[in-house]
């Protein structure tokens, strides 16, 4: 989906988990840390990712399905296409990805990426749908109006007690850059 | 973040009028600015 210049997609994959090392990844998924500190911070175009370890799936009846292995489901939404994404990935993540990926059964190692793009696309679910949080923006002017939002803040508490020519010349001081 | 992508355009937009107001205009400019966008802030 291209939108004001930039690629947005997403990509959901379903990826059975080796048998016996469900703990190992439940561990490494609650260790990573979120937000800004998440690892998937460092590929600047993510809007978010979601890991999810499933352990069982829901049947007909209340029951669960048989015969289902414990799976990783992944889910991201980015502004690049989903092949450099995934390149961007094994790049800028590699030991995470070695570390949660790899505990999936097939996964190749971020050390080839076209293997890991290959793989990953193979376990490609097709969501019924997306929830975009910002879908007319990309991450950079999410970023950048967010941390503009911050500057503005900051200078209006700073000036608050200023006359006008104080204020004007606090004003007149700043660099806003470009902004969004 | 909505607000703050609707921020970022006001503030441009304010930006832009203040570049030629003399310190007095700023100053009630920025006020009102303020108190339109508080949602915002």
């Amino acid at each position: 989906m291209r939108r004001r210049g930039f690629n947005r997609e997403g990509l959901a994959a379903l990826l059975p988990v080796l048998d016996g090392r469900e703990d190992e990844l439940g561990e490494s998924l609650e260790a990573m840390p979120a937000g800004r500190a998440s690892p998937f911070a460092r590929i600047a175009s993510t809007h978010f990712a979601r890991l999810v370890l499933l352990d069982e799936f829901p049947g007909r009846n209340g029951g669960t399905l048989a015969d289902m292995p414990a799976c990783l489901f992944f889910a991201a939404e980015f502004d690049i296409p989903v092949a450099g994404y995934l390149e961007a990935l094994c790049a800028l993540l590699r030991d995470e990805a070695d570390a949660i990926f790899g505990t999936c059964v097939g996964y190749p190692g971020a050390n080839v990426p076209p293997l890991v793009t290959d793989w990953m696309l193979r376990h490609r679910v097709r969501p019924g749908f997306s929830i975009l949080g910002n879908p007319e923006a990309s991450v950079r002017q999410v970023v950048d109006s967010l941390t503009l939002r911050e500057r503005i803040i900051a200078f209006a508490l700073e000036t608050r007690s200023l006359p006008p020519v104080a204020l004007k010349d606090a004003w007149d001081a700043q660099d806003w850059g470009t902004a969004s | 973040m909505r607000s703050a992508l609707e921020l970022g355009q006001s503030f441009e937009r304010f930006r832009r009028e203040a570049a030629d107001l003399d310190a007095d205009a700023l100053a009630g400019a920025w006020r009102e600015f303020l108190t339109q966008e508080q949602l915002n802030l």
